[in-house]
C-alpha cells in the first residue's frame, strides 16, 4: 500500500510542473479519479490525502480541501462516479465519453473541453453534479467534519417549527462546496466561462433540488412526541438520466444583448432595482439567447452550448477522439447504436465468437444450485 | 490576505446575477428515488434516525433507572420504614417525571402541568362535595380541557407535540376519579397524586397504569432489587424498539419504492405507521420496566402491544384489542362498564367517542360526526 502511494506521488509531482501550460487548470481535479482506490481506512491515508500540495488541484482548491478535511475522498469518488456515469449514458453513442488515463496532466476527458459543444456541456454538468452528490453523501456519513452534521446540536425550540438537529445542511453544504470548488475553472468573464458556469450550476441543481430531508413523527396514536429525520438522495444514475435528457434538449445559445430586456417577472425586476440602489452593479448582466428564435430561453436546469458537435465519425486529434472504428454496434437497430449510424456508412464486419454460460440450472434442497456449462456462439459487429 | 478577498468575490456575484434571470424552478419534477445500496441506507437513514431517537430517549431511560435505584438504595439500608419519609418516593417520581417531560417538550410542558394540577383541585373539590360523581366531573373537565386547548388555546403544532402525553394524563385522571367514586381507592395525598400522574416511567409514552398498580410498584421498588428477569425484559424491549424504528423509517421505504403500485405503496405507508406505533409501545415498555412498573408475581410481564397479533390477526377484534392493551383495558373498565347500566348502545357509542377523542384531534373529529 505504502509503495503504491509513493509511486502515485511520484507520478503526480511532475504533473504539477506542467500544469501551468494547460488552459484548463481548474478541471485537472478530475484526474483525482485515477488516484488509487479510496480505502475505507480513513486514518492511514488522511496524512497523505490531506497534504494538499500533492494533489492535482489549484491553489484555491487545495486550500478549500484542507479547510474541510475529509472532502478529498468524496471528491475522488465523485470524479470516478462522474466518469462512470458519463460512459454509461453515452455507451450507445458515437462519442462514448472516452477518457485518457494519461499521467501528463492533461484533462482527463481530452481536448473536447476546449470546444463548446453539447458533449462539453454535459461533461461540465455531470462532474459538478457528481461532486455535489458525493460531498452531500459524505456529509450524511459524517466523514466531513465541517458540514455541521451534528446530531447532538438540537436547536432550542424558539423557532416556530421546532427544529430537531440532524443533517439538514448537507444539501446546502454540497451545493456551496461544489460552487467554491468547481466554479473556479478558467478565469475570465468571457462567453465560454459563463457557459461553463451555467452548465455547472445546471448539474448542481439537478442534485441539490432533489435532495430531500425526510422526517417522521413518532408518538402515541400519531402524535409527534419525537421526530426523526434523514437525508434522502437520488441515486446518481437518476441524476445521470435526467442530465442526459437535458443533453438531448440542450439549447444552442449566443451571447445576448446585455441586460436591455428586463426580466419578465416581478421578482426579477425588484431584485434588479435593489442592486442598482446599492450601487453595486459592476458589470453588465449576462444572458444567453437561443440561436433559434422559436426556442424558449434556457432555464436554470438546461444545458447550453454554442458550437455544433463534430460528427465523431473519424479520428480527430483536436478533440482527442479515436473515431468509431472498431466500435461494436447493433446490426438490427436503426437508432444511434445501430451499425448504420454508428459506423457512419462505412460498413461493418461481423465475427463469430463463443461464450461459455451456465445453463439448465437445478436447485437442490437445501441449498445449492447445480448448473451445466454450455457453449454458445454469438455474433459481434464492429465498425470498419 | 488579498488573495482571500479575491476569493470571496470571484464569481458568486456573477453566478447570482445569471441565476437571478431564471425562475427558481421552471417546473417541479416529480422526484424519483431509486433503490440505494443497502450500505448507503444504513449510513444515510438507519444511523441518523437511531442516533436521533436514542438522543431523546436516553435521558428518559436514565431517569427511570435512577428513580428505581434511588428507591431501592434508600429502602434497603434500613429495615424500618422510618428511614425514608413516605412522601420521598412519590416526589422523586414526580420530579424525575417533570424533568423527563421538560427534556422532550420543553416549553410545551406547561399544558401537561396545568392539566395535572387543575385535575387535583377538581378531584379534591368533587371528593369533598359529592364523592360518587367525581368520575363524571373529572371526565367533563378533561373533555372541556382537551377541546379548549385544541380549538382555542394551543397552537396546532405544539398540541400535536404534547398530545401523546395528554392522552396518558387524561386516562390516568379519569381512571383515578372513577376509582375514587366507586370507593376502590381512597383520595390520594398530594404527593402520591403527583407521583402517580407524573410518574417518570409512564408520563411521556405511557403505558397507562392504574393508581393501584403504581402504589404497588413503588412499594416493590423499595423492597425488591434488580433481577435477571428485569434485565432481560429491558434488553428485549430495547432490541424491539430498534427493530421497529428501523423498519418504520427506513426499511419499508427501501423495500417498496414510491414508483411502485398504488396499493403496494398504500400498504407500505400503513406498515410504516404500524411499526412506528410498535416503536412507541416498546419505548413505553422499556421506560416503564426501567422505572420498576409492571412486575407481576411471576415475571416482568408488562406488554403494551402485541405486533404478532396485529400483523397476523385472526379477527378484527384481535387487532383492536392488541393495538394498545392498557388503553383497551382502560376503555373497557372506565368507559364501557361505567356506562353499561344506562344501556349497551349508549355504552358502545360513548366508548367510541372517548376513544376518538383520545386518538384523533377534535378538528378532524367534528366533521366526521
Amino acid at each position: 500500500m505504502q509503495l503504491t502511494l509513493l509511486v502515485l506521488v511520484l507520478l503526480i509531482i511532475p504533473l504539477k510542473g506542467q500544469g501551468k501550460k494547460s488552459k484548463l487548470k481548474g478541471t485537472r481535479w478530475w484526474s483525482l479519479a485515477n488516484i488509487g482506490q479510496p480505502s475505507n481506512d480513513l486514518h492511514s491515508n488522511t496524512q497523505l490525502y490531506n497534504s494538499p500540495s500533492l494533489l492535482p488541484l489549484t491553489k484555491r482548491q487545495r486550500r478549500l480541501v484542507s479547510k474541510n478535511p475529509g472532502t478529498i475522498l468524496a471528491l475522488m469518488s465523485g470524479a470516478r462516479m462522474a466518469i462512470e456515469e458519463c460512459k454509461y449514458q453515452f455507451r450507445n453513442r458515437r462519442w462514448n465519453c472516452p477518457t485518457h488515463d494519461n499521467s501528463h496532466g492533461g484533462p482527463i476527458f481530452g481536448k473536447i473541453l476546449q470546444k463548446g459543444c453539447r458533449e462539453t456541456s454535459f461533461i461540465y454538468a455531470i462532474t459538478t453534479a457528481a461532486v455535489t452528490h458525493s460531498i452531500a453523501r459524505a456529509c450524511a456519513d459524517g466523514s466531513i467534519l465541517t458540514c455541521n452534521c451534528d446530531y447532538s446540536m438540537r436547536e432550542p425550540s424558539a423557532k416556530a417549527d421546532w427544529d430537531w438537529g440532524g443533517c439538514s445542511d448537507n444539501a446546502k453544504f454540497g451545493h456551496k462546496f461544489s460552487r467554491k470548488f468547481v466554479d473556479v475553472l478558467e478565469k475570465g468573464k468571457d462567453f465560454r466561462y459563463m457557459l461553463n458556469l451555467h452548465n455547472n450550476e445546471a448539474g448542481r441543481v439537478h442534485v441539490s433540488k432533489v435532495m430531500k430531508r425526510e422526517c417522521k413523527c413518532h408518538g402515541m396514536s400519531g402524535s409527534c412526541t419525537i421526530k426523526t429525520c434523514w437525508m434522502r438522495l437520488p441515486t446518481f444514475r437518476n441524476v445521470g438520466d435526467k442530465l442526459k435528457d437535458r443533453f438531448d434538449g440542450a439549447t444552442k445559445v449566443v451571447s445576448g444583448n446585455d441586460g436591455r430586456r428586463l426580466p419578465k417577472d416581478n421578482n426579477g425586476s425588484v431584485r434588479r432595482k435593489k442592486k442598482k440602489g446599492k450601487g453595486k452593479l459592476r458589470r453588465n448582466k449576462f444572458r444567453f439567447e437561443p440561436v433559434n428564435f422559436n426556442h424558449k430561453p434556457p432555464g436554470r436546469r438546461d444545458l447550453v452550448y454554442f458550437e455544433d458537435s463534430p460528427t465523431f465519425c473519424d479520428k480527430d486529434t483536436s478533440i482527442d477522439f479515436e473515431g468509431t472504428k472498431g466500435r461494436q454496434c447493433n446490426a438490427t437497430s436503426i437508432g444511434i447504436e445501430g451499425c448504420d449510424l454508428m459506423c457512419c456508412g462505412r460498413g461493418y464486419t461481423s465475427s463469430e465468437y463463443t461464450v461459455k454460460e451456465r445453463c439448465s440450472c437445478i436447485f437442490h434442497w437445501c441449498c445449492h444450485v447445480k448448473c451445466e456449462i454450455c457453449t454458445r456462439k454469438k455474433i459481434r459487429h464492429m465498425c470498419n | 490576505m488579498e488573495y482571500d478577498n479575491y476569493d470571496d468575490m470571484y464569481d458568486e456575484d456573477m453566478l447570482q446575477d445569471m441565476m437571478a434571470q431564471y425562475g427558481d424552478y421552471e417546473f417541479d419534477d416529480v422526484e424519483e428515488y431509486g433503490r440505494i445500496p443497502f450500505k448507503e441506507l444504513i449510513n444515510n437513514c438507519v444511523i441518523p434516525t437511531l442516533s436521533q431517537a436514542s438522543h431523546s430517549l436516553f435521558p428518559i431511560y436514565l431517569m427511570c433507572f435512577v428513580f428505581k435505584s434511588t428507591l431501592y438504595l434508600g429502602g434497603s439500608d434500613s429495615k424500618e420504614e422510618s428511614f425514608m419519609p413516605s412522601w420521598f418516593p412519590h416526589l422523586t417520581s414526580a420530579i424525575f417525571g417533570g424533568m423527563a417531560l421538560y427534556s422532550i417538550f420543553e416549553k410545551n410542558i406547561v399544558y401537561i402541568l396545568v392539566c395535572g394540577v387543575l385535575g387535583y383541585v377538581i378531584l379534591l373539590m368533587s371528593y369533598r362535595s359529592c364523592r360518587s360523581y367525581s368520575g363524571a366531573v373529572m371526565s367533563l373537565f378533561i373533555v372541556t380541557f382537551i377541546v379548549l386547548c385544541e380549538l382555542v388555546l394551543v397552537q396546532r403544532k405544539d398540541w400535536h407535540n404534547v398530545r401523546g402525553a395528554q392522552i396518558i394524563l387524561s386516562m390516568k385522571l379519569i381512571g383515578l376519579a372513577f376509582d375514587i367514586s366507586s370507593e376502590k381507592t381512597d383520595m390520594p395525598r398530594a404527593d402520591t397524586y403527583l407521583g402517580y400522574v407524573f410518574c417518570v416511567g409512564t408520563v411521556i409514552f405511557g403505558p397507562w397504569t392504574s393508581y393501584h398498580d403504581y402504589t404497588i410498584a413503588v412499594q416493590q421498588n423499595i423492597t425488591k432489587g434488580f433481577s435477571f428477569g428485569w434485565l432481560l425484559k429491558v434488553i428485549r424491549s430495547i432490541i424491539l424498539t430498534v427493530v421497529c424504528l428501523t423498519v418504520s423509517t427506513c426499511l419499508t421505504q427501501w423495500l417498496i419504492l414510491d414508483s411502485g403500485e398504488k396499493w403496494l405503496v398504500a400498504y407500505r405507508d400503513a406498515q410504516s405507521f404500524r411499526f412506528s406505533h410498535y416503536f412507541i409501545c416498546f419505548v413505553a415498555e422499556t421506560s416503564a420496566t426501567l422505572a420498576g412498573l409492571g412486575f407481576t408475581e411471576v415475571m416482568w410481564g408488562l406488554t403494551v402491544s402485541k405486533p404478532q397479533n396485529i400483523e397476523l390477526p385472526r379477527s378484527l377484534v384481535d387487532v383492536v384489542t392488541n393495538w394498545n392493551l392498557p388503553m383497551h383495558y382502560w376503555l373497557k373498565n372506565y368507559v364501557f362498564l361505567v356506562v353499561q347500566p344506562y344501556g349497551v348502545v349508549i355504552a358502545v357509542f360513548l366508548t367510541y367517542a372517548a376513544s376518538s377523542l383520545l386518538h384523533v384531534s377534535v378538528n378532524k373529529l367534528v366533521p366526521t360526526i
